[in-house]
């Protein structure tokens, strides 16, 4: 049915999720958007790999694959696009 | 490939892509420990994909054992991740509002500086006051005038009270929000400070005035000044009087005089006569005096200047003027005094009155130091004088002092504090001076003697000698055209003349003495010397008549005479062509002295 280390997975992203959620509501990173759409999506394959294990597991298990597909792009898409230092100044030299 | 497959490469490649990223690409502006979060943490993940990768090519044991374990690990280390970002940016805002503070602070120090540069260039004193009156800022010139009080209260630090002071501009400022303006007093080393306060009212955005600005201004010196021109308009509308009183009176004087002293030739054996007869010239010397006196409060009083070394002068009056035996005059003349152009009867006049004052002020006995010295007056000087070269006579007692209420009174006219004294002493030497272009200072306080010090203008040219004074009567010979309008002064002229050995005609006024003296000349029986009197009333003066005399005869000899010496003729009688001067009353040595040294040929009497 359960795996032990999988709960304790779901509920450490949990307990995150809340820290990040107050966090972010304090201080918004700019262009972490993404960072935060990845780490939902690993949220997500979590839950989904516990749901498998009770409840269609071929088709959760696909959604758990998917949701770690979508957190790679999203890290990817995230380390790639953050503005960095250099783009920052000459956004501002151009002002 | 199945779509789970898909999936897991797809993350695998994403978080590979995401490591790639944060490790090659220099635009990710994280710091090495933030860094080191994130790999960790996409490792995490990278490593879980590559797992399941590896698990559907049947590729089993790499990483399946410690998968779980792995995931758990991802979310703390993301979470430092987050954390650590945090942490950077937080530093980086408070490094960027801390050198924005400093950029502020550093614009308001100068600015703090430059409004600082201004107020203390600012010849005023500024000092702020917030509304319970602590001062909470005192420019340069403010801390001079009053000290240094910045946070303490002003009406303890300034007055020494305990509540602020009645009628205070800046307590009415902060209760109407309007300038106002007061004068106030103060004793300083220096003497009475006399400043002028202008408080005005600091106000805020929501209109409530929450501190004052007070304006000091040192008046000491326009006060002065205004005293000083009050002063010498009091003494122009009593020199007025005492100038017209002075004229008629030296008219009897002349009479006077010059009949004791021509009565005198005649008694010449009658020692009883003789002594009455000096007796009566005595009191009508001290009577000129007076008028002498009188007349230099006169709008002229022009004094006949020369130029000359006054120690002689200073030792001579000095020691002449001393009655009282157990006074004596103590002398500290400078050797390399400057000349000065000086009237020198004036300035004897002026020495006399000092001594004369020193001298009563020490009715115990006592020294009186009498000093000249060379000065420089500079631009910042206290003293009222312009600055240049000066020479500085004085005068110390070592009398009871004056006191200070008097102090500032002591040269009006007619003030004396003693008895039976006329008031005109001191008065008449401050007028002399001013004629001079000098002035006169005085220092005392009661018990400490008092210290007059005379100021006189350093002159360029050559030096005269001063003339000693003579007893001798000269006789002569020739014929003497002598006006006056006074018919005694014309009788005693004629008397003193004839016992001379002098011709005399006499005429009324300028128009008589001009047809008489051109009648002389066509009958070619001219005058010698024409004595003419420069004021007649209604009629015409001297002056005229000398000119005209002059215009016919250019070596004529005249000389003119006036008991009103505001004439500037009288000062510079030789520019307007006349021989000489001979100031009423005169005695008859004198009237004797003039003619010898116009006409020159006379032999002395023996």
């Amino acid at each position: 049915m359960f795996q032990e280390s999988e709960i304790i997975n779901l509920c450490v992203i949990m307990i995150a999720l809340v820290i990040v959620m107050l966090t972010i509501r304090k201080h918004e990173i700019p262009g972490f958007v993404l960072f935060y759409a990845g780490f939902c999506c690993i949220l997500a394959a979590s839950v989904f790999t516990l749901i498998e294990g009770v409840l269609w597991n071929e088709l959760f298990n696909t959604l758990e694959h998917f949701s770690y597909g979508l957190a790679g792009v999203a890290f990817a898409a995230g380390c790639i696009l953050l503005p960095g230092k250099e783009h920052k100044r000459r956004g501002k030299g151009a002002q | 490939m199945n779509l789970i497959a898909f999936f897991d490469l797809l993350a695998t490649i994403g978080f590979g892509t995401a490591i790639l990223a944060v490790f090659f690409m220099r635009r990710i502006s994280f710091d090495i420990q933030s860094r080191s979060l994130l790999l960790l943490s996409l490792s995490v993940y990278f490593l879980v994909s590559i797992s399941n990768v590896l698990e559907h090519g049947e590729i089993t044991g790499y990483f399946d054992t410690y998968e779980d374990y792995l995931e758990i690990l991802f979310t703390p280390f993301f979470l430092f991740f987050l954390f650590s970002v945090y942490a950077k940016l937080n530093h980086d805002k408070r490094l960027a509002a801390e050198g924005a503070l400093r950029s502020a602070l550093e614009k308001a120090e100068s600015e703090h500086s430059k409004l600082d540069a201004i107020l203390a260039a600012i010849g005023d004193g500024i000092s702020i006051q917030d509304r319970n009156f602590k001062v909470l800022y005192q420019n340069r010139v403010h801390k001079e005038l009053a000290g240094d009080h910045t946070g303490e209260l002003c009406y303890v630090a300034y007055e020494r009270r305990s509540e602020p002071c009645r009628g205070c501009p800046v307590e009415a400022s902060f209760q109407d929000s309007r300038v106002h303006k007061a004068e106030r007093t103060g004793k300083t080393d220096k003497g009475t400070l006399y400043v002028e306060i202008t408080a005005s009212p600091i106000i805020n955005q929501r209109g409530e005035v929450y501190a004052g600005i007070e304006v000091v201004r040192d008046i000491t010196k326009r006060k002065r000044m205004t005293e000083e021109i009050l002063k010498a308009q009091k003494l122009e509308s009593i020199g007025l009087l005492a100038g017209g009183i002075a004229h008629d009176f030296n008219n009897l004087l002349a009479a006077v005089l010059g009949n004791i002293s021509l009565a005198k030739t005649y008694a010449a054996s009658d020692d009883k006569v003789i002594a009455k007869l000096e007796a009566a010239e005595k009191a009508s010397l001290r009577g000129r005096e007076l008028t002498r006196q009188l007349l230099t409060f006169s709008r002229g009083g022009t004094p006949v200047k020369k130029v000359m070394n006054i120690n002689r002068l200073v030792r001579e009056s000095s020691t002449f003027s001393l009655s009282s035996a157990n006074v004596k005059c103590v002398f500290a003349l400078s050797d390399e005094l400057w000349p000065v152009e000086v009237d020198p009867s004036q300035l004897s006049q002026v020495v006399n009155n000092l001594v004369i004052n020193a001298d009563q002020a020490m009715p115990e006995g006592g020294l009186i130091n009498v000093g000249t010295e060379n000065v420089l007056i500079s631009p910042g000087d206290p003293i009222l004088l312009d600055p240049g070269k000066y020479v500085r006579i004085t005068f110390a007692d070592q009398g009871h002092g004056i006191a200070a209420d008097h102090l500032s009174r002591i040269f009006d006219p007619f003030y004396s504090t003693k008895a039976g004294g006329s008031g005109l002493g001191l008065a008449t030497a401050f007028s002399i001076i001013k004629n001079h272009g000098g002035h006169i200072t005085v220092e005392s306080g009661p018990g400490s003697g008092a210290k007059i010090m005379v100021y006189l203008p350093a002159a360029e040219g050559p030096i005269e000698d001063f003339p000693a004074q003579e007893e001798e009567v000269f006789t002569g010979k020739g014929r003497i055209l002598f006006m006056d309008d006074d018919a005694a002064v014309r009788k005693l002229a004629q008397d003193m003349l004839q016992h001379l050995g002098y011709n005399i005609v006499l005429a009324s006024n300028g128009t008589e003495a001009v047809d008489i003296y051109l009648a002389a000349m066509e009958e070619n029986n001219a005058f010698d010397a024409v004595i003419l009197d420069l004021a007649v009333p209604g009629g015409m003066g001297g002056n005229e008549a000398g000119k005209k005399i002059l215009t016919r005869n250019p070596a004529a000899k005249i000389l003119v005479s006036s008991g009103y010496s505001n004439d500037s003729v009288m000062a510079y009688s030789q520019k307007y062509g006349f021989s000489g001067i001979i100031p009423k009353p005169y005695k008859i040595q004198e009237m004797s002295r003039k003619l010898y040294e116009i006409l020159g040929n006379c032999p002395k009497s023996p």
